[in-house]
């Protein structure tokens, strides 16, 4: 019986991956094959919709312990703090499948920026400026690429949008906040994740 | 959209019931613990709270060594009431870690190597040679071996535990089973077998594994990840050979502690679920099983501690 279900479940689901296709963005990023994700073995499919399932997922390879050569852990202040408490898991930064187009007409790179809406453009669902537009094209100039649309953008580009993926969130850190209050010129267009680390939770 | 809809609420229907019939399948005394300070405890050195348990062993007394990712720390626990006795600091991100007649070999990821310090948190000495990601160690008194998970190297690099490299497992040169993406490791000194467990690769359609080796690195034979119906498995990590000589495994997704039978290769008994409550389990990465009184104690990575199934490791 329960093998039954489990045939049935899993051919529902493939099914439903071809019909879902059009709609879909298609092809995943190149560092991740489909089978990565899903049809897992005796892993319900569909549990992936469940944050803290995906998280655990992404960890199985980027975790300690995982098989991939990158490391990387959730954004969140569980130590001492000045901030409320937060906790942003991976898909809170990235999109599980592509690297999306963004508002300004660029792609972004490193699935920074999940597909939220029917536009399918890069954006986040940030903690308290609701949906908002991300734009990440660079790995900033510690890796040698240029320092507009890198992280924070500080304003770079003069259009008073601050979409850079480390600071559309913020509105109460010293540095790069979603407004042009506080500071903007904080290590602008470094490779901020040099210092802040994902295994540190992005905490210098 | 609405052929969509539909579908999607298909496929939750089949698997919550599938969910449930897996769910009814369990049950074994848990424990979940934090470690902590006990009043006792001696506060020499600034310490932090376990957070990103790893790896664990043990030596004969009861005591439990944890790496701790994370904190970049080695912490002893007591097995009986998770108190924190010890704790010692790694300069670089710590991995692999077993206890070796009162010294502890730590795979250190940051300088890709093994380092052997005593149980005070000394540093005695290295194992000789590179060690791309030591993920994992295993340690047989008897013969004074150590072997060594290289999780990038793709094998297992066996050690005399005075620090002489010997040679690497599966035996070079003969056509064999190989390791494809190994993690967790254990040894059934009796059988004089090495027990490994292995990611396989979805792309080249490689189910997961455990494959069991000979202690020459001879292959001997494997239990599928993709066969067994309530045994299925995709992330396997840490491993152990259990009293009766079964093998347990931890896999990192489901949230679960496998026991198959060491000569079937079939699945006995499942502990643990997915989850944060008591008894379930978040990115479990490693497994022992205390022989005496066949405790089970899993790294419950994400839950930021260390499980315990009383005597979950009986028949
Ligand atoms: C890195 C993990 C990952 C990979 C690789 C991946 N997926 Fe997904 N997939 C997910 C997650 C997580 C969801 C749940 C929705 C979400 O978070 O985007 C999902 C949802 C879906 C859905 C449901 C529709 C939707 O967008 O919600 C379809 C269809 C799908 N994936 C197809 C694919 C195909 C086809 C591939 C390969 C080209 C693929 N996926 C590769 C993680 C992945
Ligand atoms: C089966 C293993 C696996 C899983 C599961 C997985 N990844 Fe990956 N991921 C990889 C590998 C392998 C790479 C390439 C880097 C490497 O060789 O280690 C990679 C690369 C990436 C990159 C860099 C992409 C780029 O363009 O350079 C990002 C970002 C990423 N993964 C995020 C995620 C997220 C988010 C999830 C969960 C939704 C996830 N991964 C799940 C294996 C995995
Ligand atoms: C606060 C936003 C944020 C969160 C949360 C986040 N990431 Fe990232 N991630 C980024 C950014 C930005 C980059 C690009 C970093 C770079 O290029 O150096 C990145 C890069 C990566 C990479 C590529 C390797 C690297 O370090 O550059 C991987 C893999 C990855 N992330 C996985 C994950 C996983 C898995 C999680 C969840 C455990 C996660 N990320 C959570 C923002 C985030
Ligand atoms: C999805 C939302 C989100 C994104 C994206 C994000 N952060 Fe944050 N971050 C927060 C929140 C919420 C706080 C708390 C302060 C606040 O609200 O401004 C915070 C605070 C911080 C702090 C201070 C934490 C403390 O407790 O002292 C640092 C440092 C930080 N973020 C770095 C980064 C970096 C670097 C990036 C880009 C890789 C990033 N953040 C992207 C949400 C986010
Ligand atoms: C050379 C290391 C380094 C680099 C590169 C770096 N940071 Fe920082 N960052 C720090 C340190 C150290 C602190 C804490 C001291 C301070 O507040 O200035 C900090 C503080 C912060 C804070 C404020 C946290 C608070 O308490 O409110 C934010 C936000 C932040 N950084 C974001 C970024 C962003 C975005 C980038 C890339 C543009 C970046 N950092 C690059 C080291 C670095």
């Amino acid at each position: 019986m329960k093998r039954l279900i489990l045939i049935l479940g899993l051919a529902i689901f493939v099914t439903g991956v071809i019909v879902l296709l059009p709609d879909e963005p298609g092809a995943a990023n190149p560092n991740h094959d489909c089978s990565f994700c899903h049809n897992i073995h005796g892993a319900p499919a569909l549990a992936l919709l469940k944050e803290e399932v995906v998280e655990t997922l992404c960890l199985t390879c980027h975790g300690p312990a995982g098989i991939s050569t990158q490391k990387a852990d959730v954004h969140t202040n569980d130590s001492p703090t000045q901030y409320p408490l937060f906790t942003i898991t991976c898909t809170g930064c990235h999109d599980s499948h592509n690297d999306r187009d963004n508002w300004l007409g660029g792609t972004n790179i490193r699935l920074v920026g999940r597909r939220l809406d029917s536009t399918g453009l890069a954006k986040v669902n940030t903690t308290s400026s609701g949906i908002q537009n991300t734009v990440f094209e660079s790995r900033g100039t510690n890796e040698g690429g240029p320092s507009l649309h890198s992280f924070a953008d500080g304003d770079e580009d003069g259009n008073s949008v601050y979409d850079g993926i480390c600071e559309v969130c913020h509105t109460l850190t010293k540095h790069h906040r979603n407004n042009p209050s506080g500071g903007h010129v904080h290590q602008v267009g470094r490779t901020c994740t040099r210092c802040h680390e994902h295994v540190t939770n992005f905490i210098p | 959209m609405k052929t969509r809809n539909a579908l999607l609420l298909l496929i939750c229907a089949a698997f919550v019931t599938y969910g449930i019939f897996l769910l009814l399948g369990q049950g074994a005394v848990t424990e979940a613990v934090k470690g902590s300070d006990g009043p006792g405890a001696a506060k020499s050195k600034k310490r932090p709270p376990l957070t990103h348990p790893v790896r664990i062993s043990q030596d004969l007394d009861g005591n439990l060594f944890v790496s701790d990712y994370s904190q970049r720390f080695i912490y002893t626990l007591d097995g009986s009431d998770f108190r924190i006795k010890k704790a010692f600091e790694v300069s670089g991100r710590p991995l692999g870690v077993a206890w070796g007649k009162g010294r502890l070999f730590v795979g250190n990821e940051t300088t890709r190597s093994v380092e052997v310090f005593n149980t005070s948190g000394k540093m005695q000495y290295n194992l000789d040679g590179e060690v791309l990601k030591p993920t994992d160690i295993a340690f047989d008194g008897e013969r004074g071996l150590v072997f060594v998970v290289d999780g990038y190297g793709k094998s297992v690099k066996v050690f005399d535990a005075k620090g002489p490299f010997l040679y690497v497992i599966p035996k070079e040169g003969v056509p064999q089973e190989g390791l494809v993406n190994p993690t967790g490791i254990a040894l059934d000194p009796g059988r004089g077998e090495v027990v490994v467990s292995d990611f396989g690769d979805t792309i080249a359609r490689i189910p997961a594994a455990i494959k069991v080796y000979d202690y020459d690195g001879i292959f001997r034979f494997k239990i599928s990840g993709a066969v067994q119906g309530d045994f299925l498995f995709s992330r396997p990590q840490g491993l152990a050979v259990g009293p009766a000589g079964n093998v347990f495994m931890v896999d990192s997704m489901l949230g679960k502690v496998l026991v198959f039978d060491r000569t079937s290769g079939l699945g006995l008994k499942v502990l643990g679920s997915f989850g944060t409550e008591p008894g379930q389990l978040k990115l479990p990465l490693d497994v022992v099983v205390a022989p005496a009184t066949g405790d089970v104690f899993v790294t419950n990575s994400r839950n930021d501690r260390v499980e315990a199934f009383r005597g979950g490791g009986l028949p």
